[in-house]
Parts: structure tokens; C-alpha cells; sequence
């Protein structure tokens, strides 16, 4: 299709400037919808038609439908779709090929239909696909010359290559809707969000004694997990932690309003079970498209040292009994929001001192590693027998577990933990870890919780960093680096010293190898060395273990001040 | 947990403001930012520590390694606003002679 020139008089650079305003003027904008008005306008002026329309493919590549059109066609036209392969437009649809119809009576492929339809008499038509690559968008449709001519090849090369500015014009804008649409939902995400932080406690109870710890890590895609804790009017604490089914923010609000109707019952006093109950009766009476909710209820008489649960379809939770967890299988009831007119079995429980207690959602047990397994309950179960920590040391710990199980990828479903109970001496603490740096947080808060009330902040902080620099030791010279092995903590207050136990199972060091100097300092693990040797008075390697090390720091602390504790 | 804020304040001066907690699990990212700073061999590079509030050895080999390159094209950098925490790594590392802090 060669351009000729000869164009009835016509001048071609006019033609082809109006081309480039084109280009420029369905470039400028985003909307499809104004691309397309836009762009039909110029079309009708850059081929002098009378007439003309875009006709868009539709989703499932079958129809060609009537985005825009000119003139009083337009609205009859609106509601119209052509069959690819029907017609002159479906005809182009198929072939992808640029048509040139100079007059339509005599061409077979013409359906009259719309003419009768509209009122309208076409006698000469150009018709070129839209298309980017080797996809096709639609097909671009001028109708009759103005000065009553028929079209001619001329007209056919300019009108193409209009098409080809409008293929790419219609993409862009597309690419922008799709991906204004992705925007909103992140921003749906971030307001499910923001309702579900809004409803999490910001305090805890002040109990003395009594130590309470909640975590809630919102996944990429929010769904409705919560906790809670308050007092009731009696001065018993209510804790609560569950999952709304479903997810989104739906699912965030069914929550938020639980939790309100939670409130409200036991604020007044209502008993945990007639609580549950009567929120299970509003769930029920009220269309939520099959939404539920699993929770455990826990009111704690800290007094009585007694706890009442409900356990309403939740998994089971952990507490620890003569210092083992074990997982604790209450009185089974269903979810609250499926079965009507339905009392919760509730089970009394005795929380001695020293005793705490574990509950937590699904996304814990089902985080996934890197090869897509479950976490499950095994490996949690296997953590805990290694910890000894209190409830919000705990919470981190696990916390830190599952980032390392997921390789610090975002959770698929929301975490969330619940933890508390009787901690009133600082106790020994004890607990495993992953020769990774991302526990070295967690290892200077323990060493903080259980010193900080024997010292004041420059000597927490000094033995923080001595501390920091044992286990980086570890991690960087006795496992190379290597993060995926594990190292045990113990510490605790031995009279007025204060000993950490660091062990881990890398090859032996050499005791006499550790001299650390400072300003040679910033030789590996030599400065490491150094800061311990400062802070602990006492810096040994027990020799007696067979595999492995275990590096023992000792320091003096003194009586009990009233010294805050450190966090 | 870290944040790491830098500023090139003039052609030859820059300003790094450093908040959180920098150990061995933070530090790479500190680096991250101070060495192409350094490597633009400024004048002058300030680190603003007072939003620090802990720091262990893989910390101050950080910022030894910064020093080491600045002053290695004549340049001067410059610590700031140390916390207590701070600065009494510092003191156990008898590093506070070798860098130039000010309040």
C-alpha cells in the first residue's frame, strides 16, 4: 500500500500534521474513554468523513462492541455488538488487515442492518485494526467523504497509521486503569488495616505480678485476626484472641464489630459465657455472608490465681505445667456466628504462679518456609520445650522464629499471639536460638528484663552489648556465618551474679586465642573479645563440654535496687 | 530495627542522621548508605548518632571503616550527638580519641 500523493487536492502536510496532533493529543491523556472521544474526532477531521466509530474487542475476543461513535448514531449504536468475522468491522477484526471499501453496495460484507437502524447511508468506508504487537484491541471505522468521493488508497495509509497512534494511546491507558484498580485495593488493605490496629488494646491491664504480652503481624492481604484484654467491672482481666474467617476488610470490620459487642457484654458484666452467647445470637440473627469467627475467651481472677476459657472452634492453646508447656484441649464449642441459641462450655483452670499461658492463630502454625511447609504445631511445640521466657520475650522469640521459618517474606496470613501470666521474681531465662543476627535483639531484651532492676542503664547496656558481641562471635566465627544453627541462652541471677550461659554446637575455640585489644580492634571478633572482657568480670570457656562450646559471663550485680527495669 | 537519613548538604558536605538500633543484623544496611557517601570523597561527612539507641562492635567497625576512607582522601568526618548508650561503647573501644565528636 504505497501512499501516492494524489489526494483530490488535498494537502498531504496538513494531513499528516494533523496525524502528529493526534499522537500528542491521545498521548496526553490516561482515560480510555477520552482517548477514544478524542481520538474519533480527529479521525473524522484527519479523513474528511462524515462519520465514524472505534469499536473495541471485548473480554472474551468474540464481539467487537461500540465504544465510540459520531453523530445522532451514537447512542442507537451504544448498545450494539458485532461478531468478529461478520460485517466489514468484524471482517477487519479477523483479517487484521486494513480495508478499503470504496462503495459498500457493492460489497457483500456490508450489513445494512445499521444503516436502517440509524437512518444513516453509508456509501464509502475505511476500516483498520486497532492493535499493539500482535494483539488486537479493535477496529477504527471512517464512513463517507465529505465531499462525497469515495475513499481512496491516500486515505487508507494516513487512517492506519492513525490507528497505530490510538493501539498505543488505548494500551497506556488501559495499563493505567489496571493499575489505578491495583491502588485501591492496596488502599483498601491499608484501611482494613488501620481498623483492625485501631480495635488492639494499647495497654494491658496493670496486674502486679502478672505480666501480659500481644502480637499481631497483618499480612500482605489482611484478614480479621485480633486480641484484646481488659478489666471487667469485677476486676477480673478478659483476654480474647481469634480469627474472622474470610479476609479483607470485610473481614476487619466483622471484627471491630465483635469485639465491640464483646466489650460492651462483659464491661457490663455479663458472665464470659453469656457474653459469647448472646454475641453468637447477633452474629447469627445477622446476614454475614457466611462470615465466622474462632476465639478464645480467658477471664483471669489474678487474685484467685484461677482461669476461666472458652474455647469457641480455636486451636488449642499452650501453658506451661510444673515448667513444661503443654497444649491444653478445652471444652470443644463451635465457632461463634454459625449456630444459633447455643450456650459455651467454659473450663475452670488453676494459673499458679510462675505458670503462663500460650494462645495464638493459625498463621503461626501455618507459616510457611521457603519450600512452602507448614511451620505446624511440632515445630512450636519443639520451641517451647527449649524456652523459658516470659510472656512478652516469648511473644519476640516466636515472633523471630517465624521470620527466619519464612525468610523475612511477608506472612501470608495474619500472626498473631497472645501470651501472659504470674512472673514475679525476674526469673532464670532460658531459650534456643538461630545463629542469625535478627536475634540479637531479642537476647539483649531477655538479658535487660532479668538485670534491669539490679542495675542502673549504663551497666544494662554495657552488658547488652558484651552479650551482642558473644553470640555475633558465635554466629560469625564459630558458624562461618552460617545462619541455620542454633545457640542456647540461659541466664539468670545467681545471688548477686549475674550469669549468662552461651553454648553453642560450632567447632572448639581456643580459649588462648582470645586476647582482644582495642585498637586492633576492628580485627574480627577481636573487639568482640575486648568489650566482654570489660564488661564480665568473669569470661570462661567451659572445657568439659564435648562438643561444641560453652562460654559462661559472669558479673556482679548487687541487691535488688528500685531501679526501673530496663526494656 | 534501623533508619538511615543521608543529606548531601552543600557540593563538599554531607549529613547522615542514623536512628534505631545498629548491630550486626542492622549495620550492613548503615554501610549501605555511608559508603557511597564516602566514596564521594566530601570534604566533610557528619553522622548524626542522636537518634541511636544502641550500638555494638559491628557498629563501630562501620563507622572505623568510614573514618579510615575519608581520611584516606583528606576529608573529615565527624560523629554527632552521641546518647549515653553511645557513647560508652565508645569509651569500652577507647575509640573516643580517634574520631571527632561533637555534642
Amino acid at each position: 500500500m504505497a501512499f501516492t500523493g494524489q489526494n483530490h487536492g488535498m494537502d498531504i502536510s496538513i494531513k499528516l500534521e494533523k496525524l502528529t496532533r493526534i499522537g500528542r493529543t491521545v498521548s496526553a491523556t490516561l482515560d480510555i474513554s477520552e482517548v477514544l472521544k478524542r481520538s474519533l474526532e480527529l479521525e473524522q477531521d484527519v479523513v474528511d468523513a462524515e462519520t465514524g466509530s472505534i469499536l473495541l474487542l471485548d473480554a472474551g475476543g468474540e464481539y467487537l462492541e461500540f465504544a465510540v461513535a459520531l453523530g445522532d448514531a451514537a447512542n442507537i449504536l451504544k448498545n450494539h455488538r458485532i461478531r468478529v468475522g461478520e460485517g466489514i468491522s468484524g471482517y477487519v477484526a479477523q483479517t487484521r488487515a486494513p480495508l478499503l471499501i470504496p462503495d459498500v453496495r457493492q460489497d457483500k460484507r456490508f450489513l445494512a442492518y445499521f444503516d436502517s437502524k440509524t437512518g444513516f447511508q453509508t456509501r464509502s468506508v475505511l476500516c483498520v485494526p486497532i492493535q499493539t504487537e500482535d494483539k488486537l484491541i479493535g477496529v477504527a471505522q471512517a464512513i463517507n467523504r465529505r465531499d462525497g468521493e469515495a475513499f481512496t488508497e491516500d486515505d487508507l495509509v494516513l487512517f492506519s497509521a492513525f490507528a497505530g497512534t490510538l493501539g498505543v494511546a488505548i494500551e497506556n491507558a488501559r495499563i493505567h486503569k489496571t493499575l489505578l484498580d491495583q491502588e485501591k485495593i492496596r488502599q483498601e488493605i491499608t484501611a482494613a488495616r488501620q481498623v483492625q490496629e485501631s480495635y488492639l488494646p494499647r495497654h494491658f491491664p496493670d496486674a502486679a505480678g502478672y505480666e501480659f504480652a500481644g502480637r499481631l503481624i497483618p499480612a500482605r492481604q489482611v484478614s480479621g485476626d485480633f486480641y484484646d484484654a481488659f478489666r471487667m467491672p469485677d476486676g477480673r482481666v478478659v483476654i480474647l484472641i481469634g480469627d474472622v474467617s474470610g479476609k479483607g476488610l470485610p473481614a476487619a470490620l466483622f471484627m471491630c464489630r465483635l469485639l465491640t459487642e464483646m466489650r460492651a457484654a462483659l464491661r457490663h458484666g455479663q458472665t464470659i459465657s453469656a457474653a459469647l452467647a448472646a454475641v453468637n445470637q447477633q452474629l447469627c440473627e445477622q446476614t454475614t455472608r457466611g462470615m465466622f469467627v474462632t476465639l478464645i475467651a480467658f477471664v483471669l481472677d489474678t487474685g484467685r490465681r484461677k482461669l476461666i476459657v472458652a474455647n469457641a472452634g480455636h486451636l488449642p492453646f499452650f501453658m506451661t505445667r510444673g515448667g513444661q508447656w503443654v497444649e491444653v484441649l478445652a471444652q470443644k464449642n463451635p465457632p461463634v456466628g454459625i449456630l444459633p441459641g447455643r450456650r459455651l462450655n467454659t473450663s475452670l483452670i488453676d494459673l499458679p504462679a510462675g505458670a503462663q499461658i500460650l494462645a495464638f492463630t493459625d498463621g503461626v502454625t501455618e507459616a510457611r518456609g521457603a519450600g512452602g511447609e507448614l511451620f505446624g504445631s511440632a515445630r512450636l511445640k519443639e520451641l517451647l520445650e527449649r524456652t523459658r521466657l516470659t510472656p512478652r520475650l516469648l511473644c519476640d522469640a516466636i515472633i523471630a522464629r517465624l521470620d527466619r521459618y519464612g525468610a523475612g517474606a511477608e506472612p501470608a496470613d495474619d500472626t498473631t499471639l497472645v501470651a501472659f501470666g504470674c512472673v514475679e521474681e525476674p526469673a532464670d531465662l532460658s531459650f534456643e536460638i538461630l545463629s542469625h543476627p535478627a536475634y540479637l535483639s531479642l537476647a539483649r531484651d531477655a538479658a535487660a528484663s532479668v538485670v534491669g532492676g539490679r542495675l542502673e542503664s549504663k551497666g544494662v547496656s554495657e552488658i547488652q552489648v558484651a552479650l551482642s558481641e558473644a553470640i555475633s562471635n558465635v554466629i560469625r566465627h564459630t558458624y562461618k556465618n552460617d545462619q541455620t544453627q542454633k545457640i542456647e541462652i540461659d541466664m539468670g541471677l545467681r545471688g548477686e551474679v549475674f550469669e549468662i550461659v552461651v553454648r553453642d554446637y560450632g567447632p572448639k575455640v581456643n580459649p588462648e586465642k582470645l586476647v582482644g585489644r582495642a585498637l586492633e580492634a576492628v580485627r574480627p571478633g577481636g573487639l568482640g573479645i575486648h568489650f566482654m572482657k570489660t564488661v564480665f568480670q568473669d569470661v570462661t570457656y567451659d572445657t568439659s563440654v564435648e562438643i561444641g562450646n560453652r562460654l559462661i559471663l559472669r558479673r556482679r550485680v548487687g541487691g535488688k535496687t528500685q531501679g526501673e527495669p530496663q526494656s | 530495627m534501623i533508619d538511615v537519613q543521608s543529606e548531601v548538604v552543600s557540593l563538599e558536605e554531607a549529613v547522615v542522621r542514623v536512628f534505631g538500633e545498629v548491630d550486626m543484623n542492622t549495620s550492613p544496611k548503615l554501610r549501605d548508605v555511608l559508603l557511597p557517601a564516602a566514596k564521594q570523597k566530601l570534604k566533610k561527612v557528619t553522622i548524626d548518632l542522636g537518634g541511636v539507641t544502641y550500638m555494638d562492635s559491628s557498629g563501630i567497625a562501620t563507622l572505623v571503616e568510614m573514618l579510615q576512607l575519608t581520611l584516606a582522601h583528606k576529608g573529615q568526618l565527624i560523629l554527632k550527638s552521641l546518647t549515653p548508650q553511645v557513647k560508652a561503647v565508645f569509651e569500652i573501644a577507647h575509640l573516643t580519641e580517634v574520631f571527632s565528636i561533637v555534642e
